[in-house]
């Protein structure tokens, strides 16, 4: 029975002696192995930034894998960078030192922990998971004084306007304003002269007035001597229409010649001279319609009638007629 | 060709007219109007829609001037089961010669009366129409040419409005002229109680052969037209279409449609004619006031406001003679 004791006893310390070597070469490698993490500062105000620095450092021939970093740390702290990392390698030491700085923010007021980063250390199938120690982020809120005059929000700061962001109005008011003139030109170019007032429109020119100058005004064009027979009693007979029109409110300038002698019929003051304005009217028919050429006298004597008609049946100013009437009286 | 020999042309060609108008005259009473229309379509190769009150002979009126002219001559009753068949022929079953022969209906004259159009349906009535318009008939697989001079003259009682069957705008436009028949005068009626009472009823001879119709047509298209006439006409024609744009801007709301192109060329045609008649070679103005209204009152399309308003086709018609400026 001693004897099995004492076997005991000499498997357990040897037992002993490994676990101890063990123990020995591991934290010979840990110590080769380091994770560091500093935040600066660590008391912050409310929304301001802070970084949090990562310092890694491993063997030449392992690889340490950087924790997955999401929006935020926790609640209450946000990452605002993510930061990228930057390798050092000693090969005197044969170590690599792997750094990189996060920005993180906070919106509340107080003490945030920082919880430990875990960062597993890959060596062949071996996994190692190194943690860093936690951190506390103190965030202060603003002070307000309330002596002081509190101040609004500022406004969105307007940037000034560049040429370029300006161009396609610019270019837009250009077209329109082209396109009003070309419409513009195009309305004045189909826009039918404006017909001149006619004399026979003019209230204040009396009939026989308007149709004697018309009719010096057709001997002057001399429109039959130069062949233009058509137009001269064309002319002849719209001078002798608008004046029966003006004079006697007859509808002439709608009227056939037969119409005309029809409603001139009961006028006295046309009758000494019907027979005359019925032989200009009928003339005129046959030259307008039936290609008649008249002779010259018969141009000349249809003038002539015209100025006779008008100047016989023209309307005697007032003061002549109220003498004539009073004579007539007496 | 000269006026002066056109004027004279058409004083030798157009005396046969005196001669049928005084042929007309000896039965028909107190419608001289109707008599110049008349002639003016059968001059004017127009055809004639008279419309009247029944008892105004216008179904004499017809028959008289056909009679008056050689030539053969045809009425048709028009009446609800009228068929196409009954008025422009079929082809029937010959036993004698064991085949399909046609049979020319009616419409193969030279002179139709369509006595009261409006009482045949539409689909004779289209039958007509396209025969007036083409001048020729498909029977069968066989197409004949209608004999000429063709002129169809339907009457239209405007009364009875019940079992008619109203043409249609565009079937309408194809008449030349629509003339309105009025009662005659107190003498005239005088004269027809007279000639009625004493049962003497005159008729007519013939006077007058189809080809001097023919040969009477080209003259009547030889009459000269200025362009001031041709200016003239459109004017009217186009007052009835724009009336705002020929100062006519109170008719507006008065017509739902104008004259078409067909009626600027009956105006011109039945203007010349008329022309003839008075023996000028030569259209002046007074001619186109002559046949206007009956030319242009088929062809105004009246609007609901003109109608509950009791204005008439007459009515715009006078407007526009009385506002476009005569030439």
């Amino acid at each position: 029975m001693i004897f099995i004791r004492n076997q005991q006893n000499e498997i357990g310390k040897a037992f002993l002696f490994l676990l101890g070597i063990f123990f020995l070469f591991s934290s010979l490698s840990l110590s080769s192995q380091e994770v560091k993490v500093s935040l600066e500062p660590e008391k912050i105000l409310i929304g301001e930034r802070a970084n949090l620095r990562f310092e890694l450092s491993v063997p030449g021939d392992q690889t340490l894998n950087m924790p997955v970093f999401n929006e935020t740390i926790n609640e209450k702290i946000e990452i605002l960078n993510y930061g990228s990392n930057d390798t050092i390698r000693y090969s005197d030491t044969n170590t690599l030192i792997i750094t990189r700085t996060i920005t993180v923010t906070s919106w509340e007021e107080g003490f945030h922990a920082i919880p430990p980063f875990v960062f597993f250390n890959v060596n062949g199938a071996d996994t190692l998971a190194l943690e860093t120690d936690p951190l506390l982020l103190e965030v202060e809120p603003f002070s307000i004084e309330e002596q002081t005059d509190l101040k609004d929000v500022k406004t969105i700061f307007s940037a000034p306007i560049t040429l370029a962001e300006m161009k396609y109005y610019i270019l837009g008011v250009v077209l329109l304003i082209l396109i009003i003139w070309l419409i513009i030109r195009y309305l004045k170019s189909h826009k039918k002269n404006p017909v001149p007032e006619s004399i026979w429109e003019k209230p204040d020119i009396a009939a026989h007035v308007a149709a004697i100058s018309s009719l010096e005004e057709l001997r002057a064009q001399q429109l039959w001597q130069n062949g233009q027979v058509k137009k001269y009693y064309s002319r002849l007979t719209d001078i002798i229409r608008h004046y029966l029109e003006k004079r006697f409110q007859i509808n002439a300038l709608e009227m056939t010649t037969s119409e005309i002698m029809q409603a001139v019929k009961h006028i006295p003051e046309i009758r000494p001279v019907q027979n005359t304005l019925e032989s200009i009217l009928v003339l005129a028919d046959l030259v307008k319609f039936a290609k008649q050429v008249p002779t010259t006298t018969e141009n000349e004597m249809s003038l002539d009638g015209a100025f006779e008609l008008v100047n016989q049946t023209k309307e005697e100013p007032r003061i002549e007629k109220e003498y004539q009437q009073e004579k007539k009286n007496i | 060709m000269d006026i002066r020999e056109l004027n004279e042309k058409i004083q030798l060609e157009s005396a046969f007219v005196d001669i049928l108008t005084m042929e007309m005259k000896k039965v028909i009473v107190g419608q001289k109007d109707m008599v110049e229309k008349l002639l003016i379509g059968l001059l004017a190769n127009g055809h004639v829609l008279l419309e009247g009150v029944p008892g105004l002979a216008k179904t004499l009126a017809i028959k008289s001037l056909a009679k008056s002219i050689k030539a053969d001559y045809s009425r048709i009753q028009f009446t609800p089961d009228l068929l196409p068949a009954d008025l422009i022929g079929t082809m029937i079953y010959s036993q004698k010669s064991e085949e399909f022969v046609v049979k020319k209906g009616p419409v193969f004259a030279n002179f139709i009366l369509a006595d009261e159009i409006n009482r045949a349906p539409a689909k004779v009535q289209s039958a007509l129409l396209e025969a007036m318009q083409e001048r020729q008939v498909t029977i069968g697989d066989q197409t004949f040419a209608l004999p000429e001079p063709f002129l169809v003259l339907a009457t239209e009682n405007p009364l009875e409005q019940e079992g008619t069957y109203p043409l249609p705008e565009a079937q309408v436009d194809r008449f030349m002229l629509k003339v309105i028949i009025e009662y005659p005068g107190k003498e005239d009626e005088k004269l027809i109680i007279r000639q009625n009472v004493a049962g003497q009823f005159p008729t007519t001879t013939p006077v007058l052969k189809p080809a001097e119709i023919l040969k009477a047509r080209e003259v009547v298209r030889e009459v000269y037209m200025d362009e001031k006439i041709e200016n003239y006409i459109t004017d009217i024609v186009f007052s009835t279409r724009f009336p705002k744009e020929h100062k006519l801007a109170k008719l507006e709301p008065l017509i739902s449609y104008g004259g078409s192109p067909r009626a600027s060329i009956n105006l011109a045609l039945a203007a010349k004619a008329y022309a003839f008649i008075r023996r000028r070679g030569y259209v002046i103005p007074e001619d186109i006031r002559a046949v206007c209204p009956d030319v242009l009152r088929h062809r105004i399309g009246l609007t609901y406001e003109a109608e509950a308003e009791n204005i008439t086709a007459e009515d715009i018609i006078t407007d526009i003679l009385n506002t476009v400026e005569v030439p």
